[in-house]
């Protein structure tokens, strides 16, 4: 393939309010997922595989934490002569147009650097974000979109039913010539009927995407890109193309606890991460994980560096957890540095990064509403949530714990 | 540019004590520990010793090496100013010059050496485990105003005479060498690391070949010169976890070792990494019937059988009701169901067919690389 002739656009203008509080000091596309990825190396690996090797990396907000993973893109072979990672922010203020905010939408962000596409010298861009887990293989659709001569296309996926959780999302008609005839709010789906998601992942000319955005921006600055895309695929001859790979939308706590707890599966994990094109990600030097003797772990996903001496069953841990002797884990997913005391008892619970749970601290969460633990919390007490269908409250045990609450040294 | 040290990791040696696992890769490329090669331990401590500049010299199957070494940047010497450089022996207008020795390795290379201007020359050898400060030792070295200094090691003296020992004063000062010697009259054994005031050892190296002298090898050779003609030679005392890993035996025991979380090597701490190359895996998968037990797994297994008191390397699967006891399962290896393997070394990318066993009695079983093992016909089982 000819060098840089595919430009990629990773959009992470994704809302994160959804998913607080994991999402309160970090992107969507900055999550942990599956003990040792973050969700932005899976769009990072499907461009870098498919030898894209210009990518602009567009966001709302602080570039921090996905700039600490990512860095020069060393670990998905960006860091070549050709093209690289470019970093885009959006502009709260432009001080060019003295104080005029520009918070309501994400296109300004892109007129303003298009000069990126034009420098690419990519004769195609392709849009994708993290929200949507995938793994797609981008040449595919290239090949696909230059068979069927439409001016974009938009990648789908076929499900039995639309869950209650992506009504959000928007669905399409396709019709027997393969173009896309409609779009609509999958809200508006019949229930029960097969409904074609669409992925928000859009392959087109360089030169449109950059004439869509000029034409937009000349009327209304305050949208998004992927609005200007939906209605664009909708006027212009668009082919869908169809994935039929793992997918699953990050809208929520739910959703992404669930995402998490999928790869148990053999055939997700297999689909998403063991395939034909690998997943990338910021490689670290841990050691190899040690399970003691007291240890009894089984149908859990587990990363390097961590310590177990006590009970895990049906969980996802990160690199350098410690679960103590004696300790309970079952169904939970605890990401990266923390801490799980002897005696704990930790059933539906998400732990954010370096967090501790001390030493007989219970904490039941159901599997609808897992109790998420905020990045470095320390926690001593006792929380349940009741498992029942849509009413839950919080039962303390023992109301005493609560003066347990204290700090720790490490 | 100038560095005041550069290292030379002598990664050429055989290994032929290990059988099988060195026949197609060079000893320092043996893999270690669940997740590193032999030769990590000396590249990381030269990189968390401040050291920039390190020459790798290879000779025996180097392929594996200098693919795992590439430009050194997974321990973070690919730095501007320094760097990594792989150095294999090469023909030239005076004839061939593959390596005779330890000191006759460096002689080859004084080229290399002499374009970096170092004054002080580190030797390594790629086949210890061990984490280790280099930069105490240069301080030694410059403290005592030596010409040559010594890494000793104190070893039970019963197999003292198993090393090369250095007799010393009370000053630090090696008086006498003795290789191997029957009736050892110290217990400090070298360890194979030496400091050397470059422009001095250049200079025995330089004028032994103009006069026909042998000084091929640093042991034999060097240090005998050194102290005959006067040379201030000091022993520096290491007092830490230093393990040569040149037999089957050996390996395997320090392997065991490593499993226990308060081995004196410490792996967990962050002040002074262990570097490898890490290839990308996903995690390990524990099924639901999975028995794991005083064992260290990496990323990228999938594990259903039983692990007990044993390393298991990247992307090596387990199948159902397989045992796997007291055993070194290198990276990549296939283990079907119903399979037995205590007491062994499997190689990388190994082969078990269901029901296959593997139990080593009073020796340890070894299965090279890529061996395939069972897999009997129907009439056979």
């Amino acid at each position: 393939m000819r060098k840089n002739k595919i430009c990629g656009i990773l959009n992470l203008t994704e809302p994160r309010h959804v998913l607080f509080p994991l999402t309160l000091a970090r992107p969507v596309a900055s999550l942990p997922f599956c003990s040792r990825y973050r969700l932005v190396d899976f769009p990072l690996s499907n461009l870098t595989s498919a030898g894209v090797e210009t990518i602009g990396v567009f966001l709302n907000d602080s570039i921090r934490s996905i700039y600490d993973h990512v860095r020069s893109g060393k670990e998905w072979g960006m860091d070549s002569v050709h093209g690289g990672l470019f970093f885009f922010s959006s502009i709260t203020s432009d001080p060019g147009e003295g104080q005029r905010r520009l918070l309501d939408g994400d296109i300004y962000n892109y007129f303003k650097n298009m000069e990126f596409i034009e420098k690419s010298g990519a004769e195609y861009a392709v849009v994708m974000g993290t929200e949507m887990l995938c793994n797609i293989d981008v040449q595919a659709v290239l090949r696909n979109h230059i068979e069927q001569g439409a001016d974009i296309t938009v990648v789908y996926k076929t499900v039995d039913q639309v869950a209650k959780s992506d009504e959000g999302l928007s669905c399409m008609t396709i019709g027997d010539d393969g173009l896309v005839q409609g779009l609509r709010s999958c809200t508006l789906h019949n229930n029960g009927e097969k409904a074609l998601i669409n992925m928000e992942i859009y392959l087109l000319k360089s030169t449109l995407l950059m004439k869509l955005i000029r034409n937009v921006v000349a009327e209304n600055e305050h949208c998004n890109l992927n609005d200007v895309l939906h209605q664009a695929i909708v006027k212009l001859p668009t082919n869908g193309f169809e994935y039929t790979g793992y997918l699953k939308n990050i809208n929520s706590v739910k959703s992404y606890y669930d995402a998490n707890m999928d790869m148990l599966q053999d055939a997700n994990m297999t689909a998403l991460l063991k395939g034909s094109q690998p997943i990338h990600t910021k490689v670290k030097n841990e050691a190899p994980t040690y399970y003691s003797k007291t240890s009894d772990a089984s149908d859990s996903l587990v990363a390097n560096g961590c310590v177990i001496k006590g009970n895990v069953t049906h969980s996802v841990i990160f690199r350098n957890v410690t679960v103590e002797k004696g300790a309970v884990l079952n169904s939970s997913l605890v990401m990266q540095g923390s801490y799980i005391g002897s005696g704990a008892e930790l059933r539906y619970v998400v732990l954010d990064k370096q967090v501790r749970i001390e030493a007989n601290t219970k904490l039941i969460g159901t599997k609808d509403k897992p109790i998420v633990i905020e990045k470095n919390s320390i926690i001593s007490r006792i929380l349940e949530e009741n498992s029942g269908l849509s009413q839950v409250e919080s039962l303390p045990e023992k109301s005493g714990d609560r003066e347990d609450y204290h700090p720790s040294l490490s | 540019m100038n560095d005041e040290v550069i290292a030379m990791i002598l990664a050429g040696g055989q290994g032929s004590r290990l059988g099988k696992l060195t026949r197609t890769i060079a000893k320092p490329a043996v893999p270690f520990g669940g997740k590193y090669r032999i030769i990590d331990f000396s590249l990381s401590n030269c990189s968390n010793s401040g050291i920039k500049t390190v020459g790798v010299v290879t000779q025996y199957q180097p392929l594996e090496l200098n693919s795992h070494i590439g430009n050194g940047s997974h321990w973070g010497l690919d730095s501007k100013e320094g760097g990594v450089t792989i150095l294999q022996p090469h023909s030239s207008l005076d004839g061939e010059k593959w390596f005779e020795g330890t000191a006759h390795a460096i002689y080859q290379n004084i080229s290399y050496i002499d374009s970096h201007h170092p004054t002080y020359l580190l030797i390594l050898s790629g086949d210890h485990i061990y984490k280790m400060d280099y930069e105490h030792m240069l301080d030694f070295h410059k403290r005592k105003k030596a010409t040559a200094t010594v890494a000793v090691i104190r070893v039970p003296l019963e197999e003292a005479s198993r090393f090369g020992i250095m007799n010393t004063d009370n000053t630090d000062r090696i008086i006498e060498f003795e290789e191997k010697p029957a009736e050892p009259k110290s217990n400090l054994a070298s360890m194979g690391i030496y400091i050397f005031t470059w422009e001095v050892l250049r200079r025995y190296l330089t004028e032994s070949h103009a006069t026909g002298q042998n000084m091929d090898d640093f042991g034999k050779n060097v240090i005998p010169s050194f102290l005959a003609n006067g040379e201030n030679v000091f022993a520096y005392a290491f007092d830490g976890y230093w393990k040569d890993v040149g037999t089957i035996q050996s390996l395997w025991d320090a392997n065991m070792a490593f499993i226990n979380p308060d081995h004196e090597l410490n792996i967990r701490d962050k002040s002074w990494r262990i570097y490898s190359k890490n290839p990308v895996a996903p995690p390990h998968y524990l099924t639901s019937e999975a028995k794991v037990k005083e064992s260290l797994i990496v990323d990228g297994c999938y594990i259903a059988g039983e692990v007990d008191h044993s390393i298991i390397s990247q992307n090596v699967k387990i199948g159902l009701n397989s045992k796997i006891k007291d055993s070194i399962i290198m990276s990549n290896t296939v283990i079907g169901k119903n399979v037995t393997i205590e007491h062994a070394i499997v190689g990388e990318h190994a082969v078990f067919a269901d029901n296959a066993q593997i139990v080593g009695e009073d020796e340890i079983e070894v299965v090279g690389y890529n061996e395939v093992v069972g897999g009997l016909t129907d009439e056979e089982e």
